[in-house]
């Protein structure tokens, strides 16, 4: 479904992405795995079409995507990692103006967004601005914006920051229930139990390049630990994790006692 | 082959009627945004008495002006200035919202749509600020100079 070809994006003097590359078949979880500043957001926003890579191609149902950008943008759902919206706008008039840029139908945008908000819970905020919803509330807004038009390819960019148990599971399972029913959802997060559970296939960066790529089995595989956390850590070189807490507590109780 | 970009009518419609609706609801201009959460006018609504309370101050100088040519300078001089400034008060929000980039960048929405959008939105906008600024200085400009001529050149 999507093809991601030796892409690679510096900002300045920094390597953002390097030389990155991965395919995504359908009804396929691909999850982008990699410490904080490892291009993770920056390879999305390149498959988003907010970025333009320096390198490199990214194909879209065996077409680049570049010259039929608008087309290509009705086929994605996207989650950004912070929510931003119009805070001015309430919940409903919101999902309502990005279905609208999707130009679906008046009446089936307002079954489909009215159902969403219930289902999510958020039935009574609907017709409160969104200024004055939670950074949980603000995600599950942006999971019905990016779903309402019902997209073939799913991008989350960390989508389970600010959200509670419930949400999480809730939003397992739309994962889940989205690639069963053919679709492919692409994410990133940082909680490595959930990703161990739902993505079919990981890919860990660092610095913009690809360390390592297979399903959970393959990717513990390489390394000595049986966790794909543990795995994570010393692939990305944060082996001595319990001896950097203790310094780290060290530091604070010196700083308290003197 | 690229595929020809063109305006999309009803996306266009959608996105400077939401833009209006936000300068309804708030505004990045610091007089409103004062008014934190329970602000009781809307944001536009504040710059437009303000704009009112200026141009009321720039029609009390026609007392003052010699002519009847320079009374029509200052007022238009004193409104363009006016009109200049909450524009680049408001820039952030009227001319490039970074909002905007992360709102709409992923959504199907091309740069020419998006662009006459942005142009419709400011054209209203300085209408609504325009209006305001020079309702006062046409009508007392009108009674002073005892003619219409002045509210139409104005």
């Amino acid at each position: 479904m999507l093809k991601v070809n030796h892409i690679s994006r510096s900002f300045e003097k920094v390597k953002a992405v390097n030389d990155l590359s991965f395919e995504i078949q359908e009804g396929e979880v691909f999850a982008l795995l990699g410490p904080n500043g490892s291009g993770k957001t920056t390879t999305i926003k390149m498959i988003l079409g907010m970025l333009k890579p320096d390198n490199g191609e990214i194909y879209f149902l065996n077409q680049k995507i570049e010259p039929q950008m608008t087309d290509y943008k009705r086929e994605i759902g996207y989650v950004p990692e912070q929510a931003v919206v119009y805070e001015n706008l309430t919940g409903i008039e919101y999902v309502t103006f990005v279905g609208n840029l999707y130009n679906l139908p008046a009446e089936e945008l307002k079954v489909k967004a009215s159902k969403l908000f219930s289902l999510l819970e958020m039935g009574n905020a609907k017709e409160q601005l969104i200024r004055e919803y939670s950074k949980g509330m603000k995600q599950k807004l942006l999971l019905i914006t990016s779903m309402i038009h019902n997209p073939k390819l799913l991008i989350f960019d960390e989508p389970f920051s600010g959200l509670d148990a419930n949400s999480v599971s809730v939003y397992k399972e739309i994962i889940k229930e989205q690639v069963a029913s053919g679709k492919s959802v692409l994410f990133c997060s940082h909680i490595l139990e959930v990703v161990e559970k739902i993505a079919t296939k990981i890919m860990i960066i660092k610095n913009g390049t690809e360390l390592v790529s297979g399903t959970t089995n393959e990717i513990i595989s390489q390394t000595k630990f049986d966790t794909l956390d543990r795995a994570f850590n010393e692939l990305t070189g944060q082996e001595d994790i319990d001896s950097k807490a203790k310094q780290i507590v060290g530091i604070i109780s010196d700083n308290n006692n003197g | 082959m690229d595929k020809p970009q063109n305006v999309d009518k009803a996306q266009r419609n959608i996105l400077y009627k939401t833009a209006l609706k936000l300068d309804w609801r708030g505004s990045t201009n610091p007089f409103t945004a004062m008014q934190g959460k329970r602000g009781k006018f809307p944001g536009i609504v504040v710059v437009i008495l303000m704009n009112i309370f200026f141009s009321f101050m720039l029609s009390m100088m026609f007392n003052i002006a010699p002519s009847f040519f320079l009374a029509l300078v200052l007022a238009s001089t004193g409104g363009m200035v006016i009109i200049a400034m909450q524009l680049l008060i408001e820039y952030s929000h009227i001319i490039i919202s970074p909002d905007d980039y992360h709102v709409i960048s992923p959504l199907p929405v091309n740069s020419k749509t998006y662009f006459q959008a942005k142009l419709y939105h400011l054209f209203v906008y300085v209408s609504i600020l325009s209006l305001s600024v020079s309702f006062f200085p046409a009508v007392i400009g009108s009674f002073i100079f005892d003619s219409f001529i002045f509210s139409r050149l104005y």
